[in-house]
């Protein structure tokens, strides 16, 4: 197991919270930074912000990190405007597609993979996602699948630095949090 | 953990099958950039001309065998799979069929004593080495 899984964790109720509620304010910060990075498809995102989502699962579980995918995508889309938008929905599936990935790759493979090969694995979750949805909600040409190494190269350079930074929050970010050098 | 510098310690974060991982996806990758290459070659269209005279036009992923007559006896030109290629020609020196299969567009087959010219017309014209009078 990595060095991640050994921080020490935050499990009572109302810490929990605040841990949630910080994360999900990570996970904006992340997901209205990416909106501003330029893409083929304006839809379409990194996935950055799922770095949240991954810090959630490791922190707490599965169900905090659907929470915290959740509401960063659905304040993200407040703030940005795009409630219900067909990018609204793009966000919504990718994010819920890297969560389930995430878990399951988890869950399954602790043993094999450390928290960045489980990062890789939600951010192709979530790519691939988003292009399936870009496919059924807005383009309709099978043209838009010839996106679909660049994503998967996309997917992996997010994921391995998604993981990187969530490794960094568990370790160093969470020992700081608390004040112990 | 030994204290490394940050990289070195981030690069031993990752484990055997994460590597692995990541170069499954690397290669998986690289494996549909060629895949998607050949499938943007569906969109082109196949020229053939004798004698400077367009004898068929079509599209490249329709298998056809063509025998094209010129002055020095049959050229015959095979499409199939998104390429073009001569696989038989009564011409002395069988430049034409040593050409191999063309895919891309603004590719050319030059068979000179028959008189056959078979080139690939689509989106993209960037294709020529070089244009000889």
């Amino acid at each position: 197991m990595s060095s991640s899984a050994k921080a020490q964790r935050p499990t009572t109720g109302s810490r929990r919270i605040v841990y949630c509620a910080l994360l999900v304010a990570a996970g904006l910060v992340l997901f209205l930074f990416e909106s501003l990075i330029p893409r083929p498809l304006p839809w379409m995102k990194p996935g950055l912000a799922n770095a949240a989502g991954l810090v959630a699962l490791y922190l707490f579980g599965a169900r905090e990190a659907a929470a915290v995918t959740l509401l960063r995508v659905v304040v993200g889309a407040l703030i940005l405007g795009t409630l219900f938008n067909p990018s609204f929905f793009l966000s919504l599936g990718g994010g819920v597609t890297a969560v389930i990935a995430m878990t399951v790759v988890r869950h399954f493979g602790q043993e094999f993979f450390s928290i960045v090969g489980v990062s890789v694995c939600g951010a192709a979750g979530h790519n691939l996602a988003q292009l399936s949805l870009a496919y059924a909600l807005i383009v309709r040409r099978a043209e838009l699948f010839f996106l679909l190494p660049a994503m998967i190269l996309t997917a992996l350079f997010t994921g391995v630095v998604v993981g990187l930074l969530a490794h960094l929050m568990l370790t160093s970010g969470l020992r700081a949090w608390r004040g112990k050098p | 953990m030994r204290r490394h510098s940050g990289g070195a310690r981030l690069w031993g974060l990752l484990t055997v099958a994460d590597r692995v991982l990541i170069a499954a996806l690397v290669l998986v990758s690289a494996a549909s950039f060629a895949a998607v290459n050949r499938l943007r070659s569906t969109g082109q269209t196949v020229v053939v001309e004798a004698d400077n005279r367009e004898i068929y036009r079509g599209p490249l992923r329709e298998p056809r065998r063509l025998v094209v007559h010129g002055p020095v006896g049959a050229t015959v030109v095979e499409i199939s799979q998104g390429a073009a290629w001569v696989s038989s020609s009564d011409c002395h020196l069988h430049i034409c069929v040593r050409t191999g299969k063309i895919t891309q567009a603004g590719w050319v087959i030059v068979c000179v004593p028959n008189r056959v010219v078979v080139r690939i017309e689509g989106h993209r014209h960037n294709r020529f080495d070089v244009i000889v009078g």
